[in-house]
């Protein structure tokens, strides 16, 4: 595996944006359990979260969470 | 070193069952939570089932409290964002030829690389500043990343899309996420290094 090549692409594999290929060959890679790939990987979801903040903060609906704890106490 | 925040000091007490520790990380997340999932699906009902999904399942599969040193913000952020763009494209395909998309394989979150609470922490002291950073990258390559980001876009789908051929949308994707991952790792890392 040319870890320069797969180095570019853990945002974007995290994201889903990869095509077949690519995303098949780093799957295959961290199955092996890589620790440097996988500190990569861990760093790249820096990224991910960091674009998922830029986003303006939405309320819920006012009984949205009334309901969900309603849900989750009969679990 | 910045200090845990609040939302990931309560997995301890979530993998506990302790049911207003959920409510307290709710009151937390939620509005970041609720903001992403409306910018990817655009319905506001859709976009509150989504965040019942990824809490209910935090509460029935918590992370384990001793061997799992993962952020839990991060957590629900890689789940909401998954299964927003996993809901976007079912719908597009049904409204195209419903055939099953192709590429873009998106990954479970998982505790082997999930980020440590105290990076997120690091990260969201200096939000502001990481959001004057990300304005900083170019036209194109910000509408590519935005195109991937939230409307769950692939690379290919992305050349077709803008007409563009798929060597120059890779490149522009790729140099967005190099910029970003650099100023990450500046913030992180040596504030001395030039941001």
């Amino acid at each position: 595996m040319v870890y320069e090549h797969i180095d570019e692409l853990y945002e974007l594999y995290l994201l889903g944006a990869l095509g077949r290929e690519d995303s098949a060959s780093i799957q295959e890679h961290l199955k092996q359990g890589c620790p440097r790939c996988l500190e990569q990987l861990r760093e790249a979801a820096l990224s991910v979260y960091l674009l998922c903040q830029v986003v303006r903060p939405v309320r819920p609906g006012p009984q949205h969470k009334a309901q969900l704890l309603r849900r989750l106490r009969k679990k | 070193m910045a200090e845990v925040s609040t939302a990931d000091g309560l997995s301890t007490r979530i993998a506990e069952r302790d049911a207003s520790a959920l409510g307290e990380l709710y009151d937390a997340l939620a509005p970041g939570l609720m903001g992403l999932l409306l910018r990817i699906l655009g319905e506001r009902s859709e976009a509150e089932q989504v965040l019942d999904e990824v809490f209910l399942q935090l509460w029935d599969k918590p992370p384990a409290a001793r061997s799992d040193h993962t952020s839990v913000t991060a957590r629900l952020v890689v789940m909401a964002h998954a299964s927003a763009v996993e809901r976007l494209r079912t719908r597009r395909a049904s409204a195209s030829d419903g055939a099953p998309h192709p590429n873009g394989h998106l990954p479970r979150a998982s505790a082997a690389w999930l980020p440590r609470p105290e990076d997120i922490a690091a990260l969201d002291e200096r939000r502001e500043l990481l959001k004057r950073i990300m304005k900083q990258i170019s036209g194109t390559q910000r509408q590519a990343l935005e195109l991937a980001v939230f409307e769950g876009y692939t690379e290919v789908d992305l050349a077709e899309k803008l007409g563009e051929p798929l060597g120059k949308v890779k490149s522009e994707l790729r140099a967005a996420m190099r910029f970003l991952r650099h100023r990450v790792r500046a913030v992180l890392g040596t504030w001395s290094t030039s941001i």
